[in-house]
């Protein structure tokens, strides 16, 4: 009689040779892994390197360059602000004390709703705004003066407005070199160095005292040949697009 | 080999691959799980050692794990060899 019950016939073993072997490579493996995993690590990026180049280029957009700039520019400012304390920290051990207070007033009118390179700001005298008080769009990036105060509003007059002159001093590399810098309006100033001096774009230019205060930046140098003084082309330091400024007391 | 243990290692090492290109390191894990679950215990250590190599050893408090990725493709295998009695009918003949 058959049986219904189903039944093997053969039912081969597998052989355990290679299945130690694989375990022993496994662990040797991962035994090679824990001693020279800092090698390995190195030769697995350095092997993969283009894959992760063309996965970064993909992923690369208009908002994540930006992203990665403004990073780039808060850990400057970062800096900055340390070294910024450092040098008032210094000042005071000389006793040159150079600390500020500052009103904060949101910029009501700007060029070109403004003519001539003024600014118009919602602090006057009832916040204490005097008359020549500089102006700064936010640390020490001093862009003019307060040049008329009413009430509860004040005008401020740009460094770049055509026709004012600002003492300063220009900052190529290690030296100083005192200047005269005259508006042209639009946001731009120059002023007259002795040829020779070396300014190039990017040269910043500071006020004469020991609190610090930029008021230009170099962005075009026009030395012609056989002159003795070369023309150097100016910008704000920093862009009037903000909505506050800091008028220093 | 048969195609679908060609599919299962494509597709473990290709989840592995993404989640390590994205990145997105639970896929990875998918697909050390998808290799190791299904039985391709070799592969899933191999993925996570090679993920582990790649990424180094966690930040503290888990820094003690050293091999994390290599450590649960082999938590997964164990654990796939002792359930499979629970879960798998083994006696059932397929075969005359």
């Amino acid at each position: 009689m058959l049986s219904s019950a189903p039944f093997i016939i053969s039912k081969r073993r597998k052989p355990r040779l290679p299945r130690v072997l694989g375990a022993a490579a496994i662990v040797a493996l991962v035994i090679a892994a824990w001693y020279a995993r800092a090698p390995l690590s190195g030769l697995l990026w350095q092997a993969g390197a283009p894959l992760v180049a063309a996965r970064n280029a993909l992923g690369e957009t208009d908002s994540s360059r930006l992203r990665a700039e403004v990073a780039r520019l808060n850990a400057r400012l970062a800096d900055r602000d340390t070294l910024y304390r450092e040098n008032l920290d210094l000042k005071a051990l000389l006793n040159r004390a150079a600390g500020r207070s500052a009103t904060l007033a949101a910029i009501l009118q700007r060029p070109p709703g403004l003519p001539y390179d003024t600014l118009l700001v919602d602090a006057g005298e009832d916040e204490g705004v005097l008359g020549g008080s500089l102006v700064s769009l936010g640390g020490s990036a001093l862009v003019g003066y307060v040049s008329e105060v009413y009430t509860n509003s004040s005008r401020v007059t740009l460094y770049s407005a055509a026709g004012i002159i600002h003492q300063g001093m220009l900052h190529v590399g290690a030296k100083t070199v005192p200047i005269s810098v005259e508006g042209q309006g639009g946001g731009s100033m120059h002023a007259q160095v002795p040829a020779g001096t070396g300014a190039k774009a990017g040269d910043l230019v500071s006020l004469p005292s020991v609190g610090l205060g930029l008021t230009a930046e170099a962005v075009h140098v026009e030395a012609k040949a056989g002159e003795s003084f070369e023309t150097v082309y100016f910008s704000l330091p920093a862009d009037l697009n903000a909505r506050f400024v800091e008028i220093w007391q | 080999m048969n195609s679908a243990s060609r599919w299962i290692y494509a597709v473990s090492f290709a989840l592995a691959a993404v989640g390590f290109l994205i990145p997105l390191w639970p896929l990875s894990v998918l697909g050390v799980l998808l290799a190791t679950l299904s039985g391709r215990f070799v592969a899933g250590l191999l993925i996570g050692l090679l993920l582990d190599i790649a990424w180094g050893a966690p930040a503290a408090p888990f820094g003690f794990l050293y091999f994390p990725f290599t450590l649960a493709a082999l938590a997964v295998a164990a654990l796939r060899y002792w359930g499979a009695a629970y879960f798998f009918d083994r006696a059932t003949p397929d075969t005359l």
